[in-house]
C-alpha cells in the first residue's frame, strides 16, 4: 500500500494515499461560530460545502492551531462512496461528505512495502493511531481518518 | 410482481371489491417495513446473547413492536398473534424476569424466522397456524399455553411439528372470491419482493396493477420507479449548479445567453425539487381509515379533522412521519379518547375528535396531533416516575407538570398498566420519539387533564424542505461570521441609535427587553446564541452588557449623570447596534447583530454532520459572493436562548374552536409593592413595564405624574386605593406598569417586579370583597393579589372613569359566552363596576344557545367570545341570526383575534360589533352603540 505522508506540526504523519482526493493550496476556511476549535471551518469546494479540520489542533493540541499566516496546504479526502472499490475492499473508510485536512507540508507517497511496521506503543491511547512506520531514521504515524472523524462527531443524546 | 393473491387478501380482510392503490401502497409498505424491522430484530437478538445491555432490548423490543402494531392495523390476525406473544417474552425480559438464556434466544429466532416467512407469503401468514409457537412462548412466560385459536377465514389445520412448514392457505375465502386469478393451493414462494425505493417515493413506483388494468388501452406507463440515491445526487448536482449560476450573475448580468441559461436553470431546479415533494395530505388521509376502524373496533365515536394538507414536504420525511404518527393517532384514538358514554357523563360533545395539522411556523414546519379526550393524568405520571424508579418521591415531587409529561417519552413508560393489542405497553411514545429525532425532528406533549392532549412536531427547515431548496434569506454579520436567517422569519429590523439604546432596553431580572411599539420583547445577543464572545467596536471589553446594567440602575443619582452620559457616548456612538425582530410560534423576540449584508436567493444545504450537534445552524449555504455561511434555525436560536415562550400557535391555528386545548393559560406579572405584599397584573393587559426615577415623578397638588412618550402620565400608587402598606420610594427608583388599551394612560407604581407565571384555575375570588382586588392565589407559597385593574382605575378616578356609562347601559341585560374563566371574571365584574346590574356569564356557544332558548326575550345584548369549546362563537352568532326569536339580539364579539381578516371574518359571521380584549372603554362605547341602534355595520377598531 502507498502512503501519504505529510507533516504536521514536526511531526510526520501517513494515511493511505487512496483516500487523497487532491491537494491544494489554502483557500479561505469560514469558521463555524462557537465550535469544537478541531474543526477549521467550511470551505468551497467548487461549490460543493466541505469540513476542514485542523489537525495541528486534532494531532498536537488545542493550543498549536494554524493562523492564515502559517504555510498550510489542504489535503482534499475522497468520500467513502467515492473511493476506488479495492480501498473498500481492504476495509478503507473516510467519511460520507467532503472533508479537507489542514497540514503544515506534504513530504510525498511512500511505499508501504519497503517500511518497517509497528503497532502504536503502548502508552499511546489516541484511537486514531494504528501504527508506526520508520521512514529512515524517522517515524511516521499512522492515523485512521474515520476515528479521526469520529472523534469530531456530536454525541448521541441522552434520553431524560 | 403479481397483485392477485394480495388483492384477494384485501377483499376477505376489508371486503372491499378492489384493492385501492392507497391500500396497495400502504400494505406494501407494511411488508417492506416489517422485514426492515424484522431484520434489525434478528441482528438485535444476536448481540443480546452476547451483551444484553438495556438498548438493545429496547430497540428489538419496539422492532417486533411495530410489527405487531401494523399487523393489527390490517387485521393480520396471525402474525400479530405470533408478533404480540413474542413482543410479550421480550417485555419480561426487558423488566428483567425472564433471563437471556439461549434456549429464550433460540426461540425468539424461531419466531422471527416465522413472522419473515409470514411476511414473505402472499397471504402475509394468515392461512399458517401459529399455535405451537404461540404456545412455546407463552409458557416461556410461564402462563399455561392457551387452547388453539379459531382461525378468522382459515381453515385451521391440525398444528404439525415445525410451524413454519404447516403452512395451510386460505382457501375457504380465497376461493370464494370470483375475481382474480386462482391461488395455488400451496404458495410458500415469496413473490412479494421487497420495494425499497417505494417507501420513500410512492408515487415513483411502478404501476404495477395499473399498467394491466389498464391493458385495453394505452400501454406505456406513466411513471417509473427511480432509487432515491440517484434523485438525491441529482438534488447534490443542480445545488451546485444553482451556487455556480448565482456566483455568475454580477459578471454575466446583462449577457443574453447567460440569461437563457439562467432561466433553463430555475426551472430545472424547479422541477428537480418537484420531484421530491409530496403534500402533507396524502399522509394525513390514511389515517381517516385508521381512526374509523379503530374507533369501530372499540366503540367510540371519533371524528378525524385534517387542516393544512396542502403544505408540501420531501417524501422522505413524510415518509418518516408515517410510523410516528401512526403511533400518535392510536395512542389519541385508544388512550386519549373516551368512550361516548363517559365523554357524556363529563359534560363534552359525545363525538371525540383527533386533529391532525400542518403550518408553517417562521421557516420550521409542525405537525400536530391532538385529541380532545381525557388528557394525561399528571399525578398518576408522577407515581408512576416513582413505581418505575426512574425518580426517588422527592424527585418527583419537584417534577412541574412539562417536566412530567416528557416522561412518558421514556423507555417502558406507559400510564397505562394493561396491554391491548391496538396500542401496546408503553412502547409507542419512546418509539415515536426516537424516530422522530431521526429524521431531525423534535417533539414536545402538552396536556390537560379532562381536556385533551397535544402532541407537536417541529421538523426544522432543512428536513422539511427538500435538499438544495431556495429560500430568501436574510444575510447579517457578527465579528468575523457571516450568517442566514430565513427571511419568513423575520418581522423587521429595528436601527438602534444611542438614544435608542438608553430608553428603549431596560433591564427585567438581568435579561434584556426592547420596548417596540406596544410590546415588550426579549432582547437576546447573536453572539450569546452562538457560544461566542460578544463583539463591542470601540471596546474591548466583553462586559459591556454588565456595565450598562450598574449605569441604568444608577441613573436615578443626578451626580452620576453627566458622567454617565459620557461614558456612554464613549463606548456606544460607534457601534451602531441592528436589531432584527424574529418570531417564533407568535411570539416575538429581537437579536442584536453588528451588521446586515443584505437579503439574498439561497439555496438550502443540509448542515455538514460534523455540525449536527448544533441545532442552532439549520444547515449551510454559499453566497453569491462564493463565501460558505450558516443558516441559522429560528428554533434552534430560541432553544440556544433558553426563551422559554408560552405557544401561542394552537390559538391561531385552530379556528373553529372545536379543541379545548387553546387559549387556557393566561400570563400574569407578578409584583411587589412594599416589601413581603404581593399583586398581579395579566400581562396582555399591559402595554409597558417601565423603570422610573423619583427625580422623573412631578406633583401636582395631590396628584403625581411622570413624562412618557411626550404625555405626562398619573401614577396610581396601590396604597391610596387598596388596603396595603405605602411603597418606601425613599430607594429612589421604581418600576411602573403601564396598562393597555385606556382612553387615558395611567402608571401603577410597582417595588419590583417578580417574574412572569402562568395562573392556575385555584383564584379565591370569594375573599376578594375588596374593589379593586379580583381575587388571591398563591405562588411559591406568597399570597398574590389579583389586580382588578378596571375597578382600581375606576376608584383612583371616578369622575373620568365613569363619566361614559349612560343609566340606559347599566339597565340592560347582558348574556356573556367566555369559556376562560379569568376573563369571565374580569367582564363581568367590569361590567357590574359599572353598574351594570344584570350579567350572565356561560361557558362556551352551546350553553349560550341554551340559555337564551329557554329565555329568548331575557337578554338585550350577547357579548361571546370567539375561541371556545363545544361551540365557538361563529357557531353561536349564525345561530342566533337565524333564529327568528333571536335575531333581533345584538352580538358583540369579544375576542384576542386580531387583524383585519380575523375582524372582517367576524362580521361575516354575523357579528354586529367586534372588539378586542380588553379595552374596556371601547367595549362600553360601543355596547352603548348597540343598545342604541346604532350599532349595525359601524365598527371602531
Amino acid at each position: 500500500m502507498e502512503y501519504a505522508a505529510f507533516l504536521v506540526g514536526e511531526h510526520l504523519f501517513g494515511f493511505p494515499v487512496v483516500l487523497v482526493q487532491e491537494i491544494g493550496k489554502p483557500v479561505e476556511v469560514f469558521p463555524v461560530p462557537g465550535h469544537d476549535p478541531r474543526v477549521s471551518g467550511l470551505v468551497n469546494l467548487r461549490g460543493r460545502t466541505a469540513v476542514a479540520l485542523d489537525l495541528r489542533r486534532s494531532l498536537l493540541g488545542p493550543e498549536h492551531g494554524y493562523t492564515a499566516k502559517d504555510r498550510r496546504k489542504f489535503i482534499v479526502l475522497e468520500t467513502t462512496d467515492a473511493l476506488p472499490s479495492h480501498a473498500r475492499e481492504m476495509g478503507l473508510d473516510t467519511h460520507r461528505e467532503p472533508v479537507v485536512l489542514i497540514v503544515d507540508e506534504v513530504q510525498g507517497i511512500l511505499d508501504g512495502q519497503k517500511l518497517e511496521f509497528h503497532p502504536p506503543p503502548a502508552h499511546v491511547a489516541e484511537r486514531h493511531v494504528e501504527g508506526v512506520m520508520k521512514v529512515g531514521d524517522r517515524l511516521m504515524t499512522l492515523i485512521s481518518i474515520p476515528k479521526l472523524v469520529e472523534d469530531l462527531l456530536p454525541r448521541k443524546e441522552e434520553t431524560p | 410482481m403479481d397483485d392477485g393473491p394480495k388483492n384477494l387478501l384485501f377483499q376477505s380482510l376489508w371486503g372491499n371489491n378492489e384493492m385501492d392503490a392507497e391500500a396497495k401502497e400502504l400494505l406494501d409498505g407494511f411488508v417492506v417495513e416489517g422485514r426492515e424491522n424484522l431484520e434489525l430484530a434478528q441482528k438485535k437478538l444476536l448481540a443480546l446473547e452476547s451483551a444484553p445491555d438495556p438498548e438493545t432490548i429496547n430497540e428489538l423490543f419496539r422492532a417486533i413492536h411495530t410489527v405487531k402494531g401494523a399487523s393489527g392495523f390490517f387485521r393480520l390476525t396471525q402474525l400479530g398473534g405470533l408478533a404480540h406473544a413474542g413482543e410479550s417474552v421480550m417485555s419480561k425480559i426487558r423488566d428483567g424476569d425472564i433471563e437471556v438464556t439461549a434456549d429464550v434466544v433460540d426461540l425468539l429466532l424461531k419466531t422471527n424466522d416465522a413472522l419473515l416467512q409470514m411476511l414473505d407469503r402472499d397471504d402475509l401468514g394468515q392461512g399458517v397456524v401459529v399455535d405451537e409457537l404461540v404456545g412455546k412462548l407463552e409458557s416461556a412466560l410461564g402462563k399455561t399455553p392457551a387452547a388453539p385459536r379459531a382461525q378468522e377465514g382459515a381453515v385451521s389445520g391440525p398444528a404439525t411439528k415445525a410451524m413454519v412448514q404447516a403452512v395451510v392457505p386460505v382457501q375457504a375465502s380465497l376461493a370464494a372470491q370470483p375475481a382474480g386469478p386462482t391461488v395455488p393451493a400451496v404458495s410458500p414462494v415469496p413473490n412479494v419482493s421487497p420495494m425499497p425505493a417505494l417507501s420513500s417515493v410512492p408515487n415513483l413506483s411502478a404501476p404495477t396493477s395499473a399498467g394491466r388494468t389498464g391493458a385495453a388501452g394505452s400501454a406505456a406507463p406513466t411513471t417509473i420507479r427511480i432509487g432515491v440515491d440517484v434523485l438525491d445526487e441529482l438534488l447534490e448536482l443542480i445545488g451546485e449548479v444553482v451556487l455556480g449560476r448565482n456566483q455568475l450573475i454580477t459578471r454575466h448580468r446583462d449577457d443574453p445567453v447567460f440569461k437563457g441559461l439562467s432561466r433553463s436553470i430555475t426551472r430545472l431546479h424547479q422541477h428537480v425539487i418537484r420531484t421530491r415533494m409530496q403534500s402533507v395530505g396524502s399522509l394525513f388521509e390514511r389515517y381517516r381509515r385508521t381512526v374509523r376502524d379503530l374507533s369501530q373496533q372499540l366503540g367510540k365515536k371519533i371524528e378525524i379533522s385534517i387542516e393544512g394538507g396542502d403544505l408540501e414536504l420531501d417524501r422522505t420525511v413524510l415518509e418518516g412521519l408515517s410510523d410516528p404518527l401512526t403511533h400518535l393517532v392510536r395512542n389519541a384514538v385508544d388512550h386519549g379518547l373516551e368512550s361516548a358514554e363517559e365523554r357524556s357523563t363529563t359534560g363534552k360533545q359525545v363525538v371525540g375528535v383527533v386533529s391532525l395539522r400542518a403550518l408553517h411556523e417562521s421557516g420550521q414546519v409542525m405537525i400536530e396531533v391532538e385529541d380532545d379526550g381525557r388528557g394525561i393524568d399528571h399525578e398518576r405520571v408522577r407515581v408512576k416516575i416513582v413505581e418505575k424508579g426512574l425518580a426517588s418521591t422527592e424527585e418527583a415531587a419537584k417534577l412541574s407538570e412539562k417536566e412530567l409529561v416528557a416522561y412518558i417519552f421514556h423507555p417502558g413508560f406507559s400510564t397505562r398498566d394493561v396491554a391491548n393489542e391496538v396500542s401496546g405497553r408503553g412502547v409507542g411514545m419512546d418509539v415515536v420519539k426516537t424516530n422522530l429525532e431521526r429524521l431531525g425532528c423534535t417533539v414536545e406533549v402538552s396536556s390537560r387533564k379532562g381536556k385533551g392532549t397535544l402532541v407537536s412536531i417541529s421538523i426544522p427547515l432543512t428536513q422539511a424542505m427538500v435538499n438544495s431548496s431556495v429560500i430568501s434569506g436574510l444575510i447579517v454579520g457578527i465579528g468575523v461570521h457571516t450568517l442566514a436567517i430565513p427571511q419568513m422569519a423575520v418581522n423587521e429590523v429595528v436601527r438602534l441609535s444611542g438614544e435608542d439604546r438608553r430608553t428603549r432596553i431596560e433591564f427585567v431580572h438581568g435579561r434584556e427587553v426592547f420596548k417596540l411599539r406596544d410590546k415588550v420583547i426579549p432582547l437576546v445577543h447573536l453572539e450569546d446564541i452562538l457560544g461566542i464572545p460578544r463583539t463591542y467596536a470601540g471596546s474591548s471589553q466583553p462586559t459591556g452588557l454588565d456595565r450598562r446594567e450598574q449605569i441604568r440602575d444608577r441613573r436615578g443619582n443626578p451626580a452620576d449623570q453627566a458622567s454617565t452620559d459620557r461614558r456612554q457616548g464613549a463606548d456606544r456612538r460607534q457601534r451602531v447596534d441592528l436589531l432584527i425582530v424574529l418570531h417564533f410560534k407568535q411570539n416575538w423576540f429581537g437579536v442584536l447583530v453588528d451588521r446586515i449584508v443584505g437579503t439574498e436567493e439561497i439555496v438550502v444545504r443540509r448542515p455538514p454532520e460534523l455540525l449536527k450537534g448544533r441545532r442552532v445552524f439549520a444547515g449551510s449555504t454559499i453566497l453569491g459572493n462564493g463565501m460558505v455561511s450558516l443558516i441559522l434555525d429560528i428554533g434552534g436560536m430560541v432553544e440556544s436562548a433558553k426563551l422559554d415562550f408560552v405557544d401561542r400557535s394552537r390559538a391561531i391555528t385552530a379556528h373553529m374552536g372545536r379543541s379545548s386545548m387553546r387559549e387556557v393559560e393566561q400570563r400574569v406579572v407578578v409584583f411587589s409593592y412594599a416589601e413581603g405584599e404581593y399583586f398581579a397584573i395579566p400581562v396582555n393587559l399591559l402595554s409597558e413595564v417601565d423603570r422610573c426615577s423619583v427625580d422623573e415623578m412631578r406633583r401636582v397638588g395631590k396628584r403625581e405624574f411622570i413624562q412618557r412618550h411626550g404625555a405626562s402620565v398619573p401614577l396610581l400608587r396601590l396604597d391610596k386605593h387598596l388596603d396595603v402598606t405605602p411603597l418606601d420610594l425613599s430607594r429612589r427608583s421604581f418600576v411602573v406598569l403601564m396598562p393597555s388599551r385606556l382612553a387615558y394612560p395611567t402608571a401603577i407604581v410597582a417595588g419590583r417586579i417578580e417574574g412572569t407565571i402562568v395562573l392556575g384555575e385555584d383564584i379565591n375570588t370569594k375573599e376578594a370583597d375588596e374593589k379593586g382586588i379580583m381575587g388571591t392565589f398563591f405562588h411559591e407559597g406568597r399570597l398574590v393579589n389579583l389586580l382588578d385593574i378596571y375597578s382600581l382605575l375606576q376608584k383612583s378616578d371616578p369622575e373620568r372613569y365613569r363619566s361614559e356609562v349612560r343609566p340606559a347601559i347599566q339597565d340592560c341585560r347582558i348574556l356573556l359566552a367566555e369559556d376562560q374563566l379569568f376573563f369571565r371574571q374580569l367582564v363581568v365584574q367590569y361590567f357590574k363596576s359599572h353598574g351594570i346590574r344584570s350579567v350572565v356569564a356561560v361557558a362556551d356557544g352551546r350553553e349560550a344557545i341554551d340559555e337564551l332558548g329557554r329565555n329568548p326575550t331575557g337578554y338585550d345584548v350577547v357579548v361571546s367570545d370567539i375561541e371556545m369549546p363545544v361551540m365557538n362563537g361563529y357557531q353561536l352568532v349564525s345561530m342566533i341570526k337565524s333564529d327568528p326569536r333571536l335575531a333581533r339580539i345584538p352580538v358583540m364579539a369579544l375576542t384576542s383575534l386580531e387583524g383585519e381578516a380575523n375582524i372582517q371574518k367576524g362580521f361575516e359571521a354575523g357579528f354586529d360589533a367586534y372588539e378586542i380584549k380588553l379595552d374596556k372603554d371601547k367595549v362600553l362605547r360601543c355596547l352603548d352603540r348597540l343598545l342604541s341602534g346604532r350599532a349595525t355595520a359601524k365598527r371602531e377598531i
